[in-house]
C-alpha cells in the first residue's frame, strides 16, 4: 500500500497537530471573550454595529472550534483502507508525512514522537539511537515495515496503525536491529507481547465512560447503614474509580456467576487457591452488575463484609449485627453480599465466627444472596462440616489463568502501579515477575502472587523506572534467595570456591569439586531451575569430612554455618515421623518446611540418610524431582535455592578397607553403590535422583597433621582478641594427631583432643600469668594437658 | 484547508449535529434515570415500608404508612421525571434548532459581520 501525503486525511492529521493545547485554550477564551462582548455591546446603539462584528466573528470561532474537536481531532481509520494514510494514526500519519523521504530511520523518528511509540521504547527500556543507527536509511526497505506493522496491529484486532505497531514493525523488520534485541534479552514475541499491552491501553482510554445508572437509580432500594458500617460497598469503589480494569481473566466464571444468581441461586462459592483472583472476580461481577446488562441483577449491588470489624465491634451483640446486616441486605431489595475469605464466616481461621446457623434460612427463602470466596480446603471442609449451607452454594471453581492472559493481567496491574507510584514499570519487571514468582511463590497461585512480587519491586526501582533488577532485589531481600546476576565478589568466591572450602576441610577434592561446580552452575542460571542447585549423596566412613564439606559450604557461600538445615535422619525411622517433617505448627525445629520456609537459601543436610523410614525417602524423592514439598495444609515450599547433601556410613567398612589396600575409588564407586542397591540399602530410584554420588576415603596420616593444624588455627583465632598465640612443636603435633584419631570415627576425636590437650594448657598459663599479650606459647608433647 | 472545512461542515459535520441531538437527549435520559423512575413510579420511597400488625387498627395504620411512602416516593419521582423531561424537550429542541440552522451557520457569520460593517 502507499502512503499519500497529500490526501485529506494526511492533510487533517497535519493541521490537527499543529494544533497545540496551549493553543486551543487561547481559541476558546477568544471564543467566549467575542460572544460574550458581541452580544454586551449589542445592548448600546454606539456599539452595536461592534457586537455584530464580534458576533460574526465568535461564530466563525465557533465552526472552527467543532471542525477541530469532531473532525481534525476525532479522525477515524477509513475502512477498507485503500492506502497506509487512511490506516494511520492522525499524530503518526501527521508525522511521517511530515518527512520528504520516508524510511526506516525517518520513520522511527516519527514512531518515537508520538505517545504510542514511546510506550514501546520505554517499556522495553530500548536506546532509541542504538536502534536508529541499526536502522536502514532507504526508501526501499519501508514497504516491509508496513507490512510487519501492519501485521501487529491486525493480531490485536485494531484497524488503525498506531506508534506502537510501528515501532514493533521497525524492530522486528531489520535483522541488525533483531541482533541489537538479542544483546539486551528480547525476544520477538515480547516485542508483539508489548504491542498489545499498549493496544489494550488505547482500547481503555478510547472506550466510553460506562453509564451506571443515574440519579434516580437506587431510590427505590432501601437504606443500608449498618452494612455501610461494617462492610466496604465495591459497587461504590468502582463507580468511584470509573470503572475496573481487570476482567481479562476469568470471563467465563463471571457469565457463569451471574448466571446462576439470576436464575435464583441463594449464592455462589468462588473456590481457588489463594491468588488466583477470587476477590477480582467479584469486582469484576460488581461492575457487571452496575453495567446494568443483566435484567434481572440490574444495578444491584455488591457489598464486602469485613469479619474482623463485625467480631471487634459486636461483642455479646454478634447474633444481633449478623441478623440486622442480613435483615437490611434483604430488605435493600438489590444487595449481594460478598463475603472475601469466606471461611472466617463460618468459624475457620483466627478471628473467625460462625453465623451459619443465621444466614441457612435466609438464604434457603431466597432472603440474601451472597458470594463467598473460599480456599479448596476450606470448602471442602465446609461441605463436610455444614453440608445444607454448602448444598445452597454453587460451586464454581477457579483457577489459575493461563500463561499468556496472566502476563497480560500483569501487564494492565503495572499500569495502575504506574499510575498509582508515578514511575514506569518496565516489561522485564513484568516478565521478572512472572518468572520469578513462579519459581519462589508457591504458597500463591498466579496472577496474584505475581503481582504481589510485582508491587514489592516497587520500593527498589533505579531511578523511577521498575526493572528486572528491582524485581530480583525483592525476590532477594522478602525471599532470601540469590536471584540477580552474581557481582564481582560473588563471582570471585564462586570461581574460587574449592580454596576457599579447603582453608576449612582437607582434601576430599571430588567432593568439594562436584558441590562447587554445582553451586556455579546454580547461580549461572545453567541448572534446572525446577529442581534443588544441587543434590548429593556423600558415602564414607566416619569422621573423614562429609558434614564438614556441609558446614563448610554454608560458611563459605551461603554466608554463615547457620545457613544449614541439619536433620539426623536416625530421627526419623519411624511412619509417624513424616508427618514431623511437614508439620506447619508446634515444635518448628523438627519441621524441615517450617526450616526451609525460614532459610530457602541454605544448605540442607539429611545426616545417615538411609536409617531413615522408607515413608521419608519418598518424600526426599519428590523433593529431589519438584524441588518442593507440600505441607499438610496443601502449601508448597521450595528447595530449588538449596543444595542438598545427604551423608551415610554405609560401605563404609568397604571403602576403608579397599583404600587401606591400596585401591582407588574411582575404581569400586560404581560396583559399591550397585551392591548397596543390590543389599537394599538404598532404592535405585532414590539413589539415580542424586546429581552426584561422592565417595570419601578415610584420611592419610599427613591429612590428618593438617587437621589438626586447621583446629589449632581456630584456637589461635579465639585467642587473637587477647594477642596470645599458640605453636606446636612437631612432636607436640604427632601425640595430637595420633590421640585424636580413631579408626571407627575418624578424625571426629581431634576437636576434643584439641580441647582437652591444647586448650587445657593454654588455659592454664594464662590463668598462671605466663601469658601476656603479645606472646608466643610454643607448646611441647611434654607440655599437653593430658586428654581425658 | 477551507475546502475540506466546508466538505466536513455540509457533511458529515452536518449529520455529526443531529447524531449530537440524540446523543444529548439519550444522556438527559441516562442522567435522570428516566427508565427506572416510571418502572418504580409508585414504589414506596426508599422502600420504607410499616409491617402490618394482627389488629385491624394496627393494619390500617401500616396501609396509611406505606401509602404516604408511596405517596413520598411518587412526588419525588414526578418531580425529578417533569424536571428531565422539560429539560429533554429543550435539549431536543435546541440540538433539532442547531441542526436545522447548521447549514446557514457559515451564512449568519458573514452576514453579521457585513451588517456590521455596512453604514
Amino acid at each position: 500500500m502507499n502512503l499519500n501525503a497529500g490526501s485529506w486525511r494526511a492533510r487533517k492529521a497535519r493541521t490537527a497537530a499543529r494544533i497545540s493545547d496551549s493553543l486551543w485554550r487561547v481559541w476558546i477564551m477568544v471564543l467566549i471573550m467575542l460572544g460574550l462582548g458581541g452580544v454586551a455591546m449589542l445592548f448600546s446603539e454606539s456599539t452595536r454595529r461592534f457586537g455584530y462584528i464580534w458576533l460574526g466573528l465568535a461564530l466563525f470561532a465557533l465552526m472552527g472550534a467543532l471542525w477541530y474537536k469532531q473532525d481534525l481531532k476525532n479522525l477515524p481509520p477509513r475502512t477498507p483502507a485503500r492506502s497506509l494514510d487512511d490506516m494511520l494514526e492522525p499524530a503518526l500519519l501527521a508525522e511521517v508525512t511530515k518527512h520528504h523521504e520516508l524510511n526506516p530511520q525517518t520513520a522511527w523518528e516519527s514512531a518515537a514522537k508520538v505517545w504510542e511509540g514511546r510506550f514501546m521504547i520505554n517499556h522495553l527500556l530500548l536506546d532509541s539511537s542504538q536502534i536508529k543507527q541499526r536502522l536502514s536509511a532507504q526508501a526501499s526497505d519501508i514497504p516491509a515495515v508496513w507490512q510487519a506493522s501492519a501485521a501487529f496491529a491486525f493480531k490485536d484486532n485494531s484497524v488503525e496503525l498506531n506508534g506502537a505497531a510501528l515501532t514493533a514493525g521497525l524492530i522486528t523488520s531489520s535483522p541488525a536491529v533483531k541482533q541489537y534485541l538479542a544483546t539486551i534479552n528480547l525476544k520477538e514475541d515480547e516485542i508483539a507481547e508489548t504491542c498489545s499491552w499498549a493496544q489494550r491501553l488505547i482500547s481503555f482510554i478510547n472506550q466510553p465512560k460506562p453509564n451506571f445508572g443515574g440519579i434516580g437509580r437506587d431510590w427505590a432500594v432501601g437504606f443500608t447503614p449498618m452494612l455501610d458500617r461494617f462492610g466496604e460497598n465495591i459497587s461504590r469503589v468502582i463507580e468511584a474509580g470509573g470503572g475496573h480494569f481487570h476482567t481479562l481473566a476469568h470471563v467465563d466464571i463471571l457469565d457463569s456467576v451471574i448466571h446462576n444468581l439470576s436464575q435464583g441461586s441463594g449464592g455462589v462459592a468462588l473456590v481457588g487457591p489463594s491468588g488466583v483472583g477470587k476477590t477480582g472476580v467479584a469486582f469484576a461481577l460488581a461492575q457487571r452488575l452496575l453495567e446494568g446488562r443483566d435484567n434481572s441483577l440490574r444495578y444491584h449491588q455488591l457489598i464486602s463484609l469485613n469479619a474482623s470489624a463485625i467480631v471487634s465491634a459486636s461483642g455479646r451483640e454478634l447474633e444481633k449485627i449478623i441478623l440486622t446486616l442480613f435483615t437490611e441486605a434483604s430488605h435493600a431489595g438489590n444487595i449481594i453480599i460478598f463475603l472475601d475469605e469466606a471461611s472466617l464466616f463460618f468459624g475457620r481461621g483466627a478471628g473467625a465466627f460462625d453465623m451459619s446457623q443465621i444466614l441457612l434460612p435466609l438464604i434457603q427463602n431466597r432472603s440474601v444472596r451472597i458470594v463467598g470466596a473460599f480456599k479448596p480446603n476450606d470448602w471442602q471442609q465446609l461441605r463436610a462440616t455444614q453440608e445444607s449451607l454448602a448444598a445452597q452454594l454453587v460451586t464454581v471453581n477457579i483457577t489459575e489463568p493461563e500463561p499468556e492472559i496472566t502476563m497480560k493481567i500483569l501487564e494492565d496491574t503495572a499500569l495502575t502501579l504506574e499510575a498509582k507510584n508515578g514511575l514506569l514499570v518496565s516489561f522485564q519487571a513484568v516478565r521478572e515477575a512472572y518468572r520469578l514468582s513462579g519459581q519462589y511463590s508457591q504458597e500463591l497461585a498466579y496472577p496474584g502472587k505475581a503481582i504481589t512480587m510485582l508491587e514489592q519491586a516497587i520500593p527498589y526501582a533505579n531511578g523511577k523506572v521498575v526493572t528486572a533488577a528491582s524485581v530480583q532485589t525483592a525476590v532477594e531481600r522478602t525471599k532470601g534467595v540469590k536471584v540477580s546476576k552474581a557481582d564481582a565478589p560473588e563471582v570471585d568466591v564462586l570461581l574460587n570456591l574449592e580454596d576457599r572450602i579447603h582453608q576449612r576441610m582437607i582434601n576430599q577434592e571430588p567432593a568439594v569439586n562436584v558441590v562447587a561446580a554445582a553451586l556455579r552452575r546454580g547461580r549461572a542460571g545453567v541448572a534446572n531451575p525446577n529442581r534443588p542447585t544441587g543434590s548429593f549423596l556423600f558415602l564414607g566412613p566416619t569422621g573423614v569430612g562429609k558434614t564438614e564439606l556441609a558446614r563448610s559450604l554454608a560458611a563459605t557461600y551461603f554466608g554463615d554455618e547457620r545457613q544449614m538445615i541439619r536433620l539426623d535422619m536416625t530421627e526419623y525411622q519411624q511412619e509417624s515421623d513424616v508427618s514431623r517433617l511437614l508439620a506447619t505448627g508446634g515444635d518448628l525445629h523438627m519441621s524441615l518446611i517450617m526450616s526451609i520456609r525460614q532459610q530457602p537459601f541454605s544448605v540442607v543436610l539429611l545426616d545417615e540418610v538411609e536409617k531413615a523410614h522408607p515413608n521419608v525417602l519418598n518424600l526426599l524423592l519428590q523433593l529431589l524431582d519438584e524441588g518442593q514439598l507440600t505441607d499438610q495444609s496443601g502449601k508448597p515450599a521450595s528447595f530449588k535455592s538449596t543444595i542438598i547433601i545427604a551423608t551415610s556410613n554405609a560401605g563404609s567398612a568397604e571403602i576403608t578397607q579397599r583404600v587401606g589396600a591400596g585401591d582407588s575409588l574411582q575404581n569400586f564407586e560404581r560396583p559399591l553403590i550397585n551392591k548397596l542397591i543390590a543389599e537394599g540399602v538404598y532404592r535405585a530410584e532414590l539413589v539415580n535422583r542424586f546429581d552426584e554420588i561422592v565417595l570419601f576415603r578415610p584420611l592419610r596420616a599427613q591429612e590428618l597433621t593438617q587437621v589438626a593444624q586447621l583446629m589449632l588455627a581456630s584456637v589461635n583465632r579465639t585467642l587473637a582478641n587477647q594477642n596470645v598465640e599458640v605453636k606446636l612443636t612437631n612432636e607436640a603435633l604427632a601425640v595430637i594427631v595420633e590421640a585424636g584419631y580413631d579408626p571407627q570415627f575418624g578424625a571426629r576425636p581431634m576437636r576434643r583432643v584439641i580441647q582437652n590437650m591444647v586448650e587445657d594448657a593454654v588455659a592454664s598459663k594464662i590463668l598462671g600469668g605466663h601469658a601476656q599479650p603479645g606472646t608466643v606459647i610454643t607448646l611441647d608433647a611434654d607440655d599437653l594437658a593430658p586428654n581425658q | 484547508m477551507l475546502f475540506e472545512f466546508f466538505a466536513w461542515w455540509y457533511g458529515p459535520g452536518w449529520l455529526q449535529a443531529w447524531k449530537n441531538s440524540l446523543e444529548w437527549l439519550l444522556s438527559v435520559q441516562a442522567m435522570f434515570s428516566v427508565d427506572v423512575l416510571i418502572k418504580t413510579l409508585f414504589s414506596p420511597w426508599k422502600r420504607i415500608i410499616s409491617l402490618p400488625g394482627r389488629s385491624l387498627d394496627e393494619k390500617f395504620r401500616a396501609a396509611i404508612d406505606n401509602l404516604v411512602s408511596r405517596v413520598i416516593g411518587f412526588m419525588v419521582r414526578i418531580l425529578v421525571l417533569i424536571a428531565a423531561v422539560i429539560i429533554m424537550i429543550v435539549t431536543l429542541a435546541v440540538g433539532v434548532a442547531l441542526a436545522i440552522l447548521w447549514p446557514l451557520i457559515p451564512f449568519l457569520a458573514v452576514g453579521l459581520i457585513v451588517w456590521g460593517i455596512l453604514p
